[in-house]
């Protein structure tokens, strides 16, 4: 930065006036100077009036209007505006800025006859200049920026120094001076850099790649699997299972089919294997049907008393005998010829009669005797026909008589005969179908019986088939690709935070880099500034019996002989104020060479230095040595010279002054006056 | 990685990423921090904008 010019309108001591500074880099120093009073620190004011509307100093009386204008010529109603203008370069563009405060005078309503102003907020305005000359206006809102790059606000006290009150570390606050080289040297830019890549900064880099992150769950992921690996086993249970289950079905089908070709082949057998078993049974009923009838005939005897009960125990006992009895009884109603039978009795007769029936005599030994004897053997032992025919007489006639009895003994005797007779009919059929089954011992039934329940068991498992086909599998083949989807999913996320922690290894390592370079560039300052204040100190006091250690937290300085920290004179004091804004130009010109690597903030800054009375506390010798160093350590010296310290300095300052002007006032006028002085 | 000491972290560091685009991502980002702080830009976007800045580094296929 180097300020080109500044023009004054109606600011305070001055008019209209307008100085040139010097720019040349031999002929680097500007000096004003004059007798108290006459406008110098106004001058610095205006600058930082100009920059940064600092009206501080203005507190007390903040009128800034020319006391001309204001004691004598303001008219009613008039507006006064008040103006500084600077034109500066910096980094190849030229600025101009321009601050000016509007005061409106009223006459005041006392009757007092004076004009009283109401004045307004001081506006500043900005043109940029390209490099190629063309004039840029800047936004008002951008203006502020547009100095701090120029020159920032905290760094004003150290390039305007104000010399009278010899403030750098004795008035500022120890931060101010800590700000100051922070802002020169961009450490707080470095640190803000670390910021966003430190760990646990939230909200920033660091804490932004973690917060992407996703769940990775190794132990869920292996859950996942385990269970895909269970479902997949258990699918291939099934079809292993389901390929046995279908042999066994097609087995059983086939021996059912067997089976049923067996049964239509020897249907006509299973006819009469049924017919068997019915008849076999119907046999069996009749039979127990049968002696149900000849008991109950039995009883019916009993119960008619007298001579019947005796035909009974002997009907009894000879029905047992002979079944072929209990037809012919049956046919006691209806066949009277079976009452002629002849018996054993009645051939014993014939013999004791000695005459056989067909005339032939009977003697024991002879040939009649010996047949007779001979057809006893195929005889019945009693002649029971006659007792028969009683019985049935007895029969009829109580029949007659309505016995209810006899009814009886009929009825069951009919029974009797009919059972007697299917029990022959049966027998008979059964007989036969004996006969005609005789070889075949297949059991028709027995086999539909099994056909039906391998049918059956075929079908049941089929449908258990059908349930592990239709079902199963795809229900666990759709958990499994569910699964699979899962594991996926975290394989992904897994991908991705491997690119998180890609990133993140890139923001450990750059903030690694940062905090390095920051550390490295702290140390590299302290280095250089306390050399560079000791370097300079020394110089303009003459001596390095004085040594000025830097604090490297807060930069301040402060002085020791032989290891002993000393109180410095107020001349001291100056000259250690002035060595420590020469180590600051020095810093802000080497930022390229200090502390290791460079970047983009270490591009070298070009600051002017504006100083107001620096020399008021110094000696000749002091003002001669301190002339003689600080232009060799800025581009661009602004000083302000009361005219007894001008006249100290002018013959070490003279091969770098450029512009010399004196501040005049005239008697007609408080106002003062820049005049060039000639070289 | 903040758990680890200086000589793990360092190693892990150096096998996993290029100096150069550290190196790049440094600059770029210094860059970006100092205008968002120029131009008032909140923590989020000058965040958004190192973000861009170091996926499109890393990212790339040199």
């Amino acid at each position: 930065m180097k300020i080109k010019s500044i023009e004054l309108k109606n600011f305070r001591q001055f008019g209209e006036q307008r100085i040139d500074f010097s720019g040349s880099e031999d002929k680097k120093v500007t000096i004003i100077h004059g007798k108290t009073h006459i406008g110098k620190t106004t001058l610095v004011k205006a600058f930082l009036w100009c920059l940064y509307k600092d009206d501080d100093s203005f507190k007390t009386d903040p009128i800034l209007v020319n006391k001309d204008i204001e004691d004598g010529y303001v008219p009613a109603n008039k507006t006064i505006v008040v103006s500084v203008a600077i034109d500066l370069e910096h980094n190849g563009f030229g600025y101009s800025i321009k601050t000016e405060q509007t005061f409106q005078y009223y006459k005041n309503e006392n009757g007092d006859g004076a004009f009283s102003p109401i004045m307004k907020d001081p506006n500043r305005y900005m043109m940029k200049m390209t490099p190629d000359g063309d004039p840029e206006p800047v936004p008002p809102e951008n203006v502020d920026k547009e100095i701090e790059d120029i020159l920032p606000r905290n760094l004003k006290n150290y390039f305007f120094y104000d010399g009278e009150n010899n403030k750098i570390d004795d008035v500022a606050e120890k931060s101010s001076l800590q700000d100051a080289v922070r802002n020169i040297m961009n450490l707080n830019i470095r640190e803000e850099l670390i910021r966003y890549f430190a760990p646990n900064s939230s909200g920033r880099v660091y804490d932004r790649f973690e917060s992407l992150k996703q769940s990775t769950d190794q132990e869920q992921s292996d859950s996942y699997q385990s269970e895909i690996d269970r479902l997949t086993k258990e699918n291939e249970n099934q079809v292993s299972n389901n390929d046995g289950l279908k042999k066994d079905i097609e087995t059983l089908r086939s021996e059912a089919k067997t089976l049923e070709e067996q049964i239509e082949a020897n249907a006509d057998a299973e006819k009469l294997q049924k017919q068997y078993l019915d008849e076999v049974r119907e046999l069996d009923e009749t039979k127990v049907f049968r002696d149900g009838c000849f008991e109950k005939l039995i009883e019916s005897f009993d119960s008619a008393g007298g001579a019947r009960s005796g035909l009974a125990g002997l009907f009894q006992s000879l029905a047992y005998k002979d079944s072929n009895l209990l037809t012919e009884f049956a046919d006691i109603k209806t066949n009277s010829r079976a009452y002629e039978h002849q018996s054993e009795d009645s051939v014993d007769e014939i013999i004791k009669k000695g005459e056989c029936i067909c005339g032939a005599k009977v003697i024991e030994g002879n040939e009649c005797y010996k047949h007779l004897i001979a057809a006893k053997d195929y005889l019945f032992p009693r002649d029971f026909s006659a007792s028969l025919n009683a019985f049935n007489k007895v029969l009829v006639e109580e029949k007659d008589a309505s016995d209810a009895s006899a009814s009886n003994i009929e009825r069951f005797a009919i029974d009797l005969k009919k059972s007697v007779k299917r029990i022959d009919e049966l027998s008979d059929s059964i007989a036969g179908i004996s006969k005609t089954l005789q070889g075949f011992h297949g059991d028709v039934g027995a086999w539909k019986k099994e056909a039906h329940e391998k049918r059956e068991t075929a079908d049941t498992e089929a449908a258990r088939v059908s349930y592990s086909e239709s079902t199963i599998i795809p229900g666990n083949e759709s958990k499994i690709s569910d699964l699979k989807s899962k594991k996926e999913k975290l394989s992904a996320a897994s991908e991705k935070n491997n690119k998180l922690d890609q990133y993140l290894a890139y923001v450990n390592a750059v903030e690694d880099i940062a905090t390095k370079r920051l550390e490295s560039k702290k140390t590299g300052i302290a280095q250089a500034l306390e050399k560079q204040v000791n370097d300079l100190f020394h110089a303009i006091v003459g001596s390095s019996k004085t040594e000025l250690r830097l604090n490297p937290k807060n930069y301040n300085v402060e002085p020791y002989q032989s290891g002993k920290k000393i109180t410095l004179s107020t001349g001291q004091k100056t000259m250690k104020n002035l060595a420590f804004v020469g180590g600051l130009i020095y810093l802000a010109k080497n930022k390229d060479k200090i502390g290791g690597d460079n970047d983009e903030l270490d591009a070298p800054d070009d600051y002017p230095l504006v100083m107001d009375a620096p020399f008021s506390n110094l000696s000749k010798d002091d003002i001669h040595r301190a002339c003689t160093e600080l232009p060799k350590y800025c581009s661009q010296l602004i000083i302000t010279l009361l005219d007894k310290d001008f006249d100290l300095s002018i013959g070490t300052l003279k091969p770098y002054i450029n512009k010399s002007y004196s501040l005049t006032t005239d008697d007609t006028s408080t106002n003062s006056a820049f005049e060039e002085d000639r070289l | 990685m903040a758990w680890m000491n200086l000589t793990q972290k360092e190693t892990i560091m150096s096998n996993i990423v290029e100096k150069e685009k550290v190196v790049e991502i440094y600059l770029e980002s210094m860059k970006i921090v100092r205008r968002g702080l120029r131009n008032g830009l909140t923590k989020g976007d000058i965040t958004s904008e190192i973000e861009k800045e170091i996926r499109g580094v890393v990212d790339r296929e040199d």
